[in-house]
């Protein structure tokens, strides 16, 4: 059907020189962009199963507003039919009854309260007409005072009906506010917490301001999908049935001409369709594009300032901006194209039956309007009220028409943001939960990596059959030149990938059956960089935790050596950190992370370079209190360190992927070339040129 | 409560909530450090509009050519309502047409002569084929050009639609051409006004950034500006097309209805409206504030999800997926419900402004049909007179309202304008900076004492002479000032106390861009950009050829990876780097800094993530370039200290040792012996 639509259209489109315009839209809708993203480099094929699927994937999000929505649905109708029908009897009165002083259907009387001298004769008795004609209403007219009085009552209903309005409105702002706010909010938490549990290669690969985009604005679509997907088409052409209903019964040519008037819109529409869809993408990839670039841009401040690269930053900018205004302009002006064309055909509609409507108006034509109609309103033949009624009801249909294409265009929009939208829903998270997850030991006597492979991609594998065994009280220091693979050796344990081949025991239980709350709830790791949040100490020390009493906190900062700087701020623990948690030097910031490792009091503990920015004495204090405090603990310490790997347990050297050497201190440095013993000699090249000097 | 997929959501936060729903009237601060004092009076409200009202400067082209086809459209309008006039008169109801009986203003008599003397039914043609003619052009009996794109509940997705809105209130050809030049009108006064807000953010003093959130910076230059294209429109052709009509209509009345009596009242009654609006005047205020805490809610939520975004490994590591899910949630929640008390505000207002109003309409409906009844004008003349009536009432009720509608956006401009006045870099510059563009002897540091803005002293009094082609190692426990006194030789920060002098100028006396462009700073934590190595280090300085990156590249200890990375250099790094180890980030910012090839180059703590080999081939290669530059590290490992041509030791931010490092070990007493000796233990 569609297809066969396209072809006339494109016909169509051919034979017109308007293509000019259209033809550029195209052009521009299909340049590809380079850097778009892998989901949306295509525009998406919508058929009409998929818009429905989509529908269906939106409807878990509305289902706790379902009451609401179909309560102020039903209430809406109700309404409008109700106003629709006092409309009618309200134009009726006004213009052929008060203005033009004919008198009152028997209905109309009823409203207002008026007695038969009110009412044609028609509807009276001999005797009721002889009263009338006695107390000096006779004829068809209305009197002066009669229709002063008719006039009065209109009023007073009419400001009920304002009344009414006023508070309806009000109600009718608010109420579907409050419940799509609600769904959309359903829907952005949802988004944002399958953000928390999509694995971190996921969020490496893809750019922050590309989910602040889709959570904001690809997200907002869903408050559109009940009025706009279902209840917006169907009104409308719940509409045109009626209004072609009142055509027909007005006159039947009239309907049948008005049919016809539909066929080029469909065409032109069917037409547009694809290219609507592809400036839709266009859009939203854009406009993405430039929110990830303004994040990224604000956080790199810094670097901007420091490498003079505002200019250049400001040039991007403009580019990015620009970009993004284009593609909401085109998309805009395509829709507005498209509208043109339908508006144009509806309004020689208009302007034609308005000429074929004065004329039956002039020559009286009897209308078509069924016999027991004339009970309720006075159109039995072409008058003045009824050419209104019917240029009105002509001039709605253009309109709807024209309406109902603007309403396509913009589903096609709605549609692909919703997309956007559920494409993270949709994900599979690379890291999955167990179906039935085993409890966490509640003691843990040792970790072991048991010939772990791992890659970050498939074709360069970074860990190659790695077999480590820790134990409870034991600290194990891991050794290798920087990229050698140690934190991702650590990065396994807790899950923030799976290994490809291989696997990861505590206690000899696979950690892959444990639920990645509890493997994180008793892992403590104290990260390479050292991320902190905007807030205050505390929070940063007890991030993530629910109660933890000061005395926890202090002696967590303690323990991490920060507890005196921290003593020194003005707020003490309560001081509030700036962005990312700013205004502190970098060693500050290295001992909070380790004191927040520390609080969390979890059997394992992995400190990964927890020194690299502190001085040697804070570094010796910090590692002496750590090792007395991490006893009964299994403790994981990367580090370049000498004097603090010196102290190690256990030292593992990792290199090409594997453990090359495993041993205590002394014993790796008796193996002659070993591996270990060349790192701990290039190290001490300086110390000991110092000595020399 | 909550049936969705289980996959889809764990966490349940609903908007039902009450902790949520507190601070009606009151100005809460939400997640601001700067922008406390949101609270705005009248005076500074009216201020911030006719600002908003300047920013038409950045298209006054189009600006002018919009105005100009709007006024040509109402004057085609002007004509309309006549022709109806015809049709239901003396088409419909068949009164005969007289020119001099009826009542028509004078410039549609032109047109009536043609009318007069024919058939009803040629009337009707005629005016058919002006009409098909004028639907063609212009849009008659089509109206109304527009297309904004469906929009959620919240300021965020509104913004989309209201950067690129514009329309038209013609059809056709015309039509189309105005909605084109409205959009690109609207669109270029927002654009003008956000990147000029961008362009003052990315130059916020080093001491601004820490107090600055990036999602409130991301809400402000995307969600507040569009606002702003209001209060240019607001404020100039819609109190103009609003007098417009009104004396169109003035006119309309006097020409054909100036007998009536019931004109005079007409126009009584439209000039109390401007009453009316007096009444929601008192009102403003609850806008204004009910805004201003909508749109910081809305800030506060953008920097929850942005926080949570960037820093997945951390929360990911540390189990906080819960909690973040759940703050989010809240907040998300809690802006929602700000919104929603917007809308109670503008409801209430609507209501007391209709109030007012109708009553009087009723009033004029009654006079006129009392004539209609009478028998003193015709039913064609109620419909004229009674939509003229209505067209004054918009018209003054409009006038009113010009205040009342402002207030939305002149609370998010102030949001904007906070921000382009908050002093940056920018402001610093003395206007006839003097450039250098070499440095004969070196940098002096006279005394200077640094507070940073919280009150916290990070240098006291320090003296310090750096001369050209040495190294300088700072060295100090942590926390002593390291940092902070290698800022100040960028100039990143400026002494609250004493004076930092090249070749004997004040830092403060030269042009900052050109001094920067003297100096590279390698920071501690290792910040990348999302792109390929390649142009990381091209973006620093892009007149780099290939050789000199790869140089660079080579010193800093990064070719061993590089060649092992599927693209190479130009292998396209993950968000913030963060697909490289951390060593190999740091040897990847400290080559951006080798590759700038500047003549001051300072390296904090360059050498923490390293290993020793690499840090040895660093460190002499930084040895060597330091011919005819400084160089200063801030390092903590014997082996790079020591090979520094002199040392300061740092400690509480006092200088405590300055000399070479044989020098200052001789000294018994020296401090920097003594945290040596520490380390080597
Ligand atoms: N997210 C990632 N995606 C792809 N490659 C990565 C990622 N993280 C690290 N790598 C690569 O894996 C190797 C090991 O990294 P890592 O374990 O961080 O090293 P280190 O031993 O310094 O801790 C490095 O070569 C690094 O480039
Ligand atoms: N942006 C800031 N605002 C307030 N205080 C700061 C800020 N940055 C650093 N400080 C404080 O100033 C002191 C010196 O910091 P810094 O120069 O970074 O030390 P270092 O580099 O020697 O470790 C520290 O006590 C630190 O807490
Ligand atoms: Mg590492």
């Amino acid at each position: 059907m569609i297809k066969f639509f396209r072809r006339i259209g494109e016909r169509f489109y051919r034979s017109r020189a308007m293509s000019v315009l259209a033809s550029k839209l195209v052009r521009f809708s299909q340049k590809d962009s380079a850097r778009e993203l892998a989901d949306t480099s295509q525009p998406p094929p919508l058929k009409l199963s998929k818009m429905v699927r989509l529908i269906g994937r939106a409807i878990p999000f509305m289902m706790p507003m379902m009451i609401h929505m179909v309560m102020f649905v039903v209430a809406g109708v109700l309404l409008t039919l109700a106003y629709t029908i006092a409309g009618l009897i309200f134009s009726d009165l006004w213009d052929n009854k008060m203005m033009v002083n004919d008198k009152l259907q028997p209905f109309q009387t009823f409203v207002l309260l008026a007695d038969n001298t009110y009412l044609q004769p028609e509807f009276l008795t001999e005797e009721e007409l002889q009263e009338v004609e006695d107390k000096g209403f006779g004829g068809t007219d209305l009197t002066e005072a009669q229709r002063k009085y008719v006039r009065n009552g209109l009023l007073i209903y009419s400001f009920i009906g304002v009344l009414c309005g006023l508070v309806l409105t009000g109600m009718y702002t608010y109420y579907p506010a409050w419940v799509w706010q609600n769904v959309n909010h359903y829907l952005r938490v949802a988004m944002v917490e399958k953000l928390e549990y999509l694995s971190l290669s996921f969020h490496q690969s893809h750019r922050s301001g590309d989910a602040i985009y889709r959570i904001y604005q690809d997200s907002s679509m869903i408050v559109s999908v009940l009025t706009e997907c279902v209840i917006g088409p169907l009104t409308r052409i719940f509409n045109l049935i009626i209004v072609m209903g009142f055509l027909i019964a007005f006159d039947p040519i009239l309907g049948l001409a008005i049919l016809f008037t539909a066929v080029p819109m469909i065409v032109v529409t069917a037409y547009a369709t694809p290219t609507i869809r592809r400036l839709s993408v266009k859009n939203r990839v854009a406009n993405s594009e430039f929110t990830s670039r303004l994040q990224e841009t604000f956080t790199l401040l810094k670097v901007i300032k420091a490498n003079q690269m505002e200019n250049m930053t400001l040039d991007r900018f403009d580019k990015d901006s620009r970009r993004a205004l284009d593609a909401a302009l085109y998309i805009r002006f395509a829709i507005v194209g498209l509208g043109l064309i339908c508006a144009m055909v509806g309004g020689l509609v208009v302007i034609g039956f308005e000429y074929v409507l004065a004329r039956w108006t002039v020559l009286e034509r009897s209308s078509n309007v069924p016999s027991f109609m004339v009970w309720v309103v006075g159109f039995a033949v072409w008058n003045f009220a009824l050419f209104n009624q019917a240029k009105d009801r002509v001039e709605g249909l253009g309109r709807e028409g024209r309406d109902l294409v603007g309403l396509w265009c913009r589903l096609q929009d709605l549609f692909i943001g919703l997309e956007r939208a559920f494409y993270f829903l949709d994900l599979k998270p690379l890291v999955e939960e167990p179906e039935e997850p085993v409890d966490f030991p509640s003691e843990v006597d040792s970790v072991s990596w048991n010939n772990v492979h791992f890659g970050y991609e498939d074709n360069a594998p970074v860990l190659r059959g790695v077999s480590l065994e820790a134990t409870k009280g034991n600290i194990t220091a891991i050794v290798g030149s920087t990229g050698s693979g140690k934190s991702t050796l650590m990065s396994l344990l807790l899950r923030l990938y799976d290994p490809q081949q291989g696997q990861i025991l505590v206690n000899s239980q696979d950690v892959r059956t444990f639920s990645l709350e509890s493997i994180r709830e008793n892992t403590a790791l104290a990260m390479q960089k050292n991320i902190l949040f905007t807030g205050k100490v505390k929070e940063n020390i007890a991030y993530a935790l629910d109660t933890k009493s000061d005395e926890e906190l202090k002696q967590a900062a303690e323990i991490a050596g920060a507890s005196e700087f921290i003593e020194q701020l003005e707020n003490g623990y309560e001081t509030q950190l700036g962005e990312r948690g700013s205004k502190l030097s970098a060693g500050q910031r290295q001992r909070l992370t380790i004191a927040r490792a520390v609080i969390r009091d979890t059997p394992i503990l992995i400190l990964d370079e927890p020194t690299a920015s502190l001085d040697a004495q804070t570094e010796h204090e910090v590692l002496s209190r750590l090792a007395d405090w991490g006893k009964d603990k299994v403790v994981f310490l990367i580090t370049h360190r000498l004097s603090t790997i010196r102290n190690a347990d256990q030292i593992a050297f990792l290199k090409n992927g594997q453990i090359s050497e495993i041993g205590n201190h002394d014993e790796l440095m008796a193996q002659t070339n070993g591996d270990y013993r060349q790192f701990v000699e290039a190290e001490t090249v300086g110390s000991a040129a110092t000595l020399a000097e | 409560m909550v049936t969705s997929r289980d996959v889809d959501r764990k966490t349940d936060t609903t908007q039902t909530d009450h902790s949520i729903k507190s601070g009606f009237t009151s100005i809460e601060d939400f997640d601001d450090q700067l922008d406390l004092d949101s609270q705005m009076s009248n005076s500074e409200t009216w201020s911030v509009m006719v600002r908003g009202l300047k920013l038409v400067r950045y298209a006054k082209g189009l600006f002018v050519a919009k105005w100009g086809m709007r006024l040509f459209y109402s004057i085609t309008l002007l004509f309309f309502p006549w022709f109806f006039k015809v049709i239901t008169d003396h088409v419909l109801l068949g009164t005969p047409l007289v020119v001099e009986e009826v009542n028509f203003p004078p410039h549609f008599e032109p047109i009536l002569a043609v009318f007069e003397g024919m058939t009803r039914m040629d009337m009707m043609l005629v005016m058919t084929i002006t009409f098909v003619f004028l639907l063609v052009l212009i849009g008659t009996r089509a109206e109304g050009t527009g297309a904004s794109l469906y929009q959620g509940q919240d300021n965020a997705s509104r913004a989309e639609n209201a950067i690129s809105s514009g329309g038209s209130g013609a059809g056709g050809i015309f039509g189309i051409i105005e909605f084109w030049i409205d959009v690109r009108l609207t669109q270029r006064i927002v654009n003008g006004v956000r990147r000029h807000l961008f362009s003052r953010l990315i130059r916020s003093k080093m001491t601004t950034l820490d107090d600055q959130r990036t999602g409130d910076r991301l809400y402000r230059v995307l969600y507040d500006t569009p606002m702003l294209y209001t209060c240019v429109t607001e404020m100039t052709y819609a109190p103009f097309f609003l007098v417009w009509g009104l004396l169109t209509t003035l006119y309309n009345i006097w020409f054909t209805y100036g007998h009536l009596t019931e004109a005079i009242y007409m126009v009584l009654c439209a000039l109390m409206f401007p009453l009316v609006a007096i009444v929601s005047l008192p009102l403003s205020k609850y806008i204004r504030t009910v805004t201003q805490n909508q749109r910081a809610a809305g800030a506060a939520t953008t920097n929850a999800m942005e926080e949570t975004l960037d820093n997945m490994s951390a929360v990911q590591s540390l189990g906080g997926m819960k909690k973040e899910t759940e703050k989010f949630a809240q907040r998300s929640a809690h802006s929602y419900w700000r919104d929603r008390l917007q809308i109670i505000v503008w409801v209430g207002i609507g209501m007391v402004i209709s109030v007012a109003e109708w009553p009087l309409g009723f009033f004029m409906a009654w006079l006129i049909t009392n004539q209609v009844i009478e028998g003193h004008m015709t039913v064609g003349d109620f419909g004229a007179l009674f939509l003229m009536y209505m067209g004054l009432r918009g018209t003054f009720s409009g006038i009113g309202r010009v205040w009342i509608n402002l207030q939305d956006q002149a609370a998010a401009a102030r949001r904007v304008f906070y921000f382009i006045d908050y002093p940056n870099e920018d402001d610093q510059q003395s206007p006839e900076g003097k450039t250098v563009t070499s440095i004969s002897e070196g940098i002096s540091i006279r005394n200077v004492s640094f507070r940073y803005p919280d009150g916290r002293e990070a240098l006291k009094d320090v003296e310090l002479d750096i001369a050209m082609n040495e190294v300088l190692a700072i060295v100090g426990p942590t926390g002593s000032g390291k940092t902070s006194l290698a800022y100040l030789i960028p100039s990143f920060i400026q002494p609250t106390e004493g004076r930092v002098e090249v070749d004997g100028t004040d830092l403060l006396e030269l042009d900052m861009d050109a001094w920067r462009d003297m100096t590279t700073y390698v920071f501690q934590e290792h910040l990348l950009f999302s792109e390929s190595i390649r142009s990381n280090l091209a973006n620093a300085n892009p007149d780099a050829t290939d050789d000199e990156i790869m140089d660079a590249l080579e010193t800093a200890g990064c070719m061993e990876f590089i060649h092992e990375l599927p693209d190479g250099i130009d292998t396209v790094l993950g968000k913030s780097g963060d697909t490289l180890s951390v060593g190999q980030q740091q040897r990847i910012s400290i080559a951006r800094g080798l590759v700038r090839n500047s003549k001051i180059l300072i390296l904090d703590e360059p050498t923490a993530a390293l290993d020793p080999q690499t840090e040895n081939v660093l460190v002499e290669s930084l040895k060597r370039i330091s011919e005819n530059r400084i160089v200063i590290v801030i390092a903590h490992r014997l082996s790079t200290i020591r090979r520094a041509d002199k040392i300061a030791f740092l400690e509480d931010g006092k200088i405590r040792d300055y000399g070479n490092h044989d020098e200052l070990m001789a000294n018994e007493a020296s401090p920097y012996r003594a945290f040596v000796e520490l380390q080597s233990t």
